[in-house]
């Protein structure tokens, strides 16, 4: 930012993940705001040239699965959310740091999509995706399948095994029976 | 024991370890991406394919020297808890609710099915 006026000006910053301004909401569908930004100053706006913010969003602070090109940082302009060109210029295992060039500064929100929109079907970081429903209910449902008719055929196999030894000791007493005679 | 019975048999023993070793696949494609190594996405589900075609395939050779109500019975479970996940993951209270049940009363049916039998 370049400041084209002498003397003191105050300039107060303030960040909210909730509204700052109850005419300025994130209404769009699929979005929500990760947080709000506020800029409020002492001198006119044609004060400032080259405006721009560089920001950082903590990845915890975001639906999981969210990738960097899915973050947008708005302007509120003329009754509306305008989105700014976002660059992103690095990432930490836990953050974004974005650089954005401004028209000037007033209300500013960083979105990003919703929960919804990623909800997915990851299971401890694993995804595999879905046929109708989620990869791991297929798997649950094969487990189930395959425990019943396991079951069945370890039932048979010890009903077997019994009348195998049935047999066997009908036949060993057959057996002793004309010793015996 | 007849030819045809020696047949249904084999049918079920091939039939169960045809679903066991998908399943096995599936499991390991699993295990080995949980532990940070990538296999394919459709390896998961030839696994998942391949144990669901045994698990059909045991039910119906199992149904040819038992009755219906075994085969219906593991359809049914495996069905029900696709209904079940299909509830859970859009909220639809009633669908989870009969997915328990399916599974439930197909599973309760093959346990009473093979308890008759043996």
């Amino acid at each position: 930012m370049s400041v084209t006026q002498a003397g003191n000006f105050t300039m107060n910053l303030t960040h909210s993940a909730d509204p700052i301004r109850t005419d300025a909401v994130v209404s769009e569908s699929g979005r929500t705001a990760v947080q709000y930004v506020s800029v409020n100053y002492s001198v006119p706006s044609q004060t400032f040239e080259n405006t721009s913010f560089v920001f950082t969003v903590d990845k915890d602070a975001l639906s999981p699965g969210t990738t960097p090109s899915e973050i947008a940082f708005s302007r509120y302009s003329g009754g509306a959310w305008r989105a700014q060109n976002a660059t992103l210029i690095s990432e930490s295992d836990s953050t974004y740091r974005f650089r954005v060039t401004t028209n000037g500064f007033s209300q500013f929100v960083i979105t990003g999509p919703t929960a919804d929109e990623h909800a997915g079907c990851e299971l401890f970081g694993i995804d595999y995706g879905s046929f109708i429903v989620c990869w791991y209910w297929w798997l649950l449902a094969a487990g189930v399948g395959l425990a019943l008719v396991g079951y069945r055929v370890w039932r048979r196999g010890m009903r077997d095994s019994l009348l195998d030894s049935t047999n066997d000791s009908h036949q060993d007493e057959a057996v002793g029976g004309d010793d015996d005679d | 024991m007849t030819d045809a019975s020696t047949r249904t048999i084999d049918g079920v023993r091939w039939s169960v370890q045809l679903a066991a070793i998908g399943l096995a696949i599936a499991a390991l494609t699993v295990v080995v991406r949980f532990l940070g190594l990538g296999l394919p996405n459709p390896l998961y589900w030839l696994g998942i394919l391949l144990s669901l075609g045994g698990i059909v395939g045991a039910a119906a050779y199992g149904s040819q020297y038992s009755n219906w109500q075994y085969g219906v019975g593991v359809i049914s479970a495996v069905v029900g808890v696709l209904v079940l996940g299909y509830g859970v993951e859009k909220g639809v209270l009633l669908a989870a609710v009969v997915g328990v049940l399916v599974v439930i009363v197909g599973a309760a049916g093959v346990v009473v099915d093979t308890g008759r039998e043996a």
